[in-house]
């Protein structure tokens, strides 16, 4: 068995609000390999975006480690931290997170502000990923000239324009109708078959069996599925 | 991200919030405006004083006067502090000097026709006339030689003799005449007074035989007779020495209105063939010569001809403190308009540092616009930065992002600024220019001359800076802030 890309041991994020801890992530363990398309599903307030914002190198655990590759996100510094989210992540929101000032594709063509990446190159790498999700004639409208589905497919095109070795999709069809979420989930489907690893956080379970190799849950920060221990048994189709 | 990207993403997003950055850049410019047209009222002074300075040649014009007479015993050095013509080769021969001349001034008669008009009379060599300091002539030119029997004149006294131009003059004939007093006319006074010698001696044998005090009294009133006689003949029945000359120039008025040379001015050999008589022409010098005996027996004309000023023609590539150090040196008493610049540029420095100051005090209230337009930002973009950083934004490239932006009000806030300070000062000086007009207190060529304003481009380079520079430091804290922000925090609000 290779080596995980991502490897989560006794993984914390406690918050302190008044004199209470908050245990979003009480001692997480799990083992994301390249190319798998892993699911972590739990109901809100479970600890699901917590763990995602994590692994993603956004927010810093309180506990546990998280190495990618081998290296401990926590020996990385801001700067690295900056670069990881640059070069390796690419990340696909609930709400889209398009800046409504921006067209479709100046949106895609910030992701590739903080690579080394001309503007030349930049415009075209953007109207290629844009074209390819079936948005070249949308390149120019504005989010809010744009439908929910296209919204989150200039969105799943933002995070795929660096080409990451890593997709994290947080509730990428909480705001989307069937149609549209079919379309996501097939777009995800899609490119992890191209052995790109998909990290999709969701509170629905038949998507995550739709799509998913495998599957961890969540509650209360903690993992309660049945391969919750040893790591290795995580469970999916 | 490069610079270019942060440009690129600045300008979009000032041009989001097109209405909030034009009223900020507006306050930046009209603190700009402000601070340009404070300062360059105090540049276009100084710059005017300058040119005046310049053109007058005063830079390099140094004025020498005899020194501080020394102690009786240090005779040697108290010969060394007289203005004569030893002194004066000697300070000619300095590095640096290249002329000196004494500035002696005289009475003369000049008439014309049936007009006879008494003024002062100074005498210039040539070369004197070639300086910056005389070189503007209203009509003709200096004279052909130090011994041409030329006169040069000032308006003012071309009015009086009854021309109007100047131009009518050249080349006309007038007489100038000078009345010498001479210890010769002084003798005859006294002789053609005193009566018959025979009679005055009988009178005084007289008193012999009388008393002790009608002898004194005697005495005393044939002495001061003799005196008054004496002093009668020696200012008032002087030696007219008069001497047709041509004139051969007439100087500019303007030009010379505050430096104010003598009327008439004569060639320095042909002013020495008119005022023979010496310096004994006022009581000082009258008394001066009877103490020292150079009435009766004048001295070597190298001794005897003290002047009470000479000026100097500096090179203007030697530094005038280096001349005037050697010749204060030499024990002479120095006037140098240089030195008088320097004090009215430390002036206008403290003006300019004043000025300045208000400008200041203008852009950090418009500075405190920019830090509020900033903040703004900041909290409107929140999710904005949450997303940059989620695509890998470094809290450096988050915080050069707003800096640029407050750069960018500072770069677009100063070019206006300087737009609408540069119309202010042209308006400024229309409106000066008309004021100074009715006070009639100008000429109209003065006027025409007149800056009020210069923006030059140091100017224009300090306030692009110092507007760019109060800007960035405006940015600090909410750049900061926006380099602060919580990505995860930032992602999740709605």
């Amino acid at each position: 068995m290779s080596d995980p890309l991502i490897r989560v041991r006794g993984l914390q994020r406690h918050f302190r609000h008044g004199n209470q801890v908050v245990k979003a992530l009480d001692g997480v363990d799990l083992d994301v390999l390249r190319g798998d398309f892993f699911a972590v599903v739990g109901a809100s307030g479970s600890g699901k975006s917590t763990l995602l914002n994590l692994m993603a190198g956004l927010d810093t655990c309180t506990g546990g480690t998280i190495e990618i590759d081998g290296n401990p996100l926590s020996d990385m510094n801001k700067r690295e931290l900056s670069m990881y989210r640059a070069n390796r992540v690419g990340m696909v929101f609930q709400s889209f997170n398009l800046i409504q000032q921006r067209n479709a594709l100046q949106n895609v063509e910030l992701a590739l502000y903080f690579s080394q990446v001309t503007s030349s190159q930049r415009r075209k790498m953007a109207r290629d990923v844009l074209e390819t999700l079936g948005l070249g004639d949308r390149l120019t409208h504005k989010p809010a000239d744009l439908s929910g589905g296209e919204q989150q497919r200039v969105a799943l095109a933002r995070a795929l324009v660096k080409h990451p070795d890593i997709l994290f999709v947080d509730e990428p069809t909480g705001n989307l109708d069937q149609d549209n979420s079919n379309v996501i989930v097939d777009l995800l489907k899609e490119m992890n078959s191209t052995g790109l690893t998909v990290v999709l956080v969701t509170h629905d379970l038949e998507i995550a069996n739709r799509c998913a190799k495998k599957m961890v849950r969540l509650r209360y920060g903690k993992r309660i599925d049945a391969g919750a221990n040893p790591p290795e048994t995580e469970s999916g189709k | 991200m490069t610079a270019k990207d942060m440009i690129s993403i600045s300008v979009n997003n000032l041009f989001q919030r097109k209405l909030r950055a034009s009223l900020t850049i507006l306050g930046v410019a009209i603190a700009i405006a402000a601070f340009i047209a404070m300062l360059s009222f105090g540049v276009g002074m100084q710059q005017t004083i300058s040119n005046q300075f310049a053109a007058l040649g005063l830079f390099t014009t140094m004025q020498v006067y005899p020194g501080e007479e020394s102690s009786a015993t240090d005779t040697t050095q108290s010969e060394q502090r007289k203005l004569n013509q030893a002194a004066l080769e000697k300070i000619s021969n300095l590095p640096g000097v290249q002329l000196a001349y004494p500035m002696e001034s005289f009475q003369v008669t000049v008439s014309s026709a049936d007009t006879g008009v008494e003024v002062k009379a100074q005498a210039l060599p040539t070369a004197a006339l070639k300086t910056k300091l005389y070189s503007a002539f209203e009509a003709g030119d200096v004279f052909s030689s130090d011994s041409a029997r030329e006169v040069i004149l000032m308006p003012e006294l071309v009015e009086k003799l009854g021309y109007q131009l100047a131009d009518s003059l050249i080349g006309k004939k007038v007489v100038i005449s000078i009345g010498v007093a001479s210890i010769d006319s002084a003798i005859v006074n006294v002789l053609v007074n005193l009566g018959n010698p025979v009679h005055q001696i009988q009178q005084v044998f007289e008193a012999f035989q009388m008393s002790p005090d009608s002898v004194r009294a005697r005495l005393s009133n044939l002495l001061g007779q003799a005196a008054t006689n004496f002093l009668s003949g020696y200012f008032e029945k002087k030696k007219i020495i008069s001497d047709t000359l041509l004139v051969r120039g007439v100087l500019d008025v303007e030009r010379h209105r505050r430096l104010k040379p003598a009327p008439v001015i004569l060639p320095p050999r042909t002013a020495a063939r008119l005022n023979v008589g010496g310096p004994a022409d006022d009581p000082v010098s009258l008394v001066t010569s009877i103490k020292d005996g150079s009435l009766f027996y004048p001295k070597p004309s190298s001794t005897a001809d003290e002047y009470s000023k000479v000026t100097l023609d500096l090179n203007p590539h030697v530094p005038y403190q280096e001349i005037q150090d050697k010749v204060d040196a030499m024990g002479f008493k120095t006037f140098c308009f240089a030195t008088q610049y320097k004090a009215v540029q430390q002036f206008f420095l403290l003006f300019d540092i004043g000025m300045g100051g208000i400008g200041a005090i203008a852009l950090l209230i418009a500075s405190m616009g920019i830090v509020n337009t900033m903040v703004m930002s900041v909290v409107e973009r929140r999710r904005e930065i949450g997303v940059l950083k989620s695509l890998g934004a470094h809290e450096g490239d988050i915080r050069w992002l707003f800096l640029a932006e407050s750069a960018l009000i500072g770069v677009v806030g100063s070019l206006a600024g300087i737009v609408i300070g540069w119309v202010v000062t042209l308006i400024a000086t229309l409106v000066g220019k008309i004021i100074l007009a009715n006070m009639g207190e100008i000429s109209m060529q003065e006027l025409d001359r007149l800056s009020l304003f210069a923006l030059p481009l140091w100017l224009i380079g300090a306030a692009v800076l110092f507007g760019v520079a109060v800007s960035l430091a405006a940015g600090l804290y909410p750049s900061a802030r926006a380099a602060g922000v919580d990505p995860v925090q930032a992602l999740r609000d709605e």
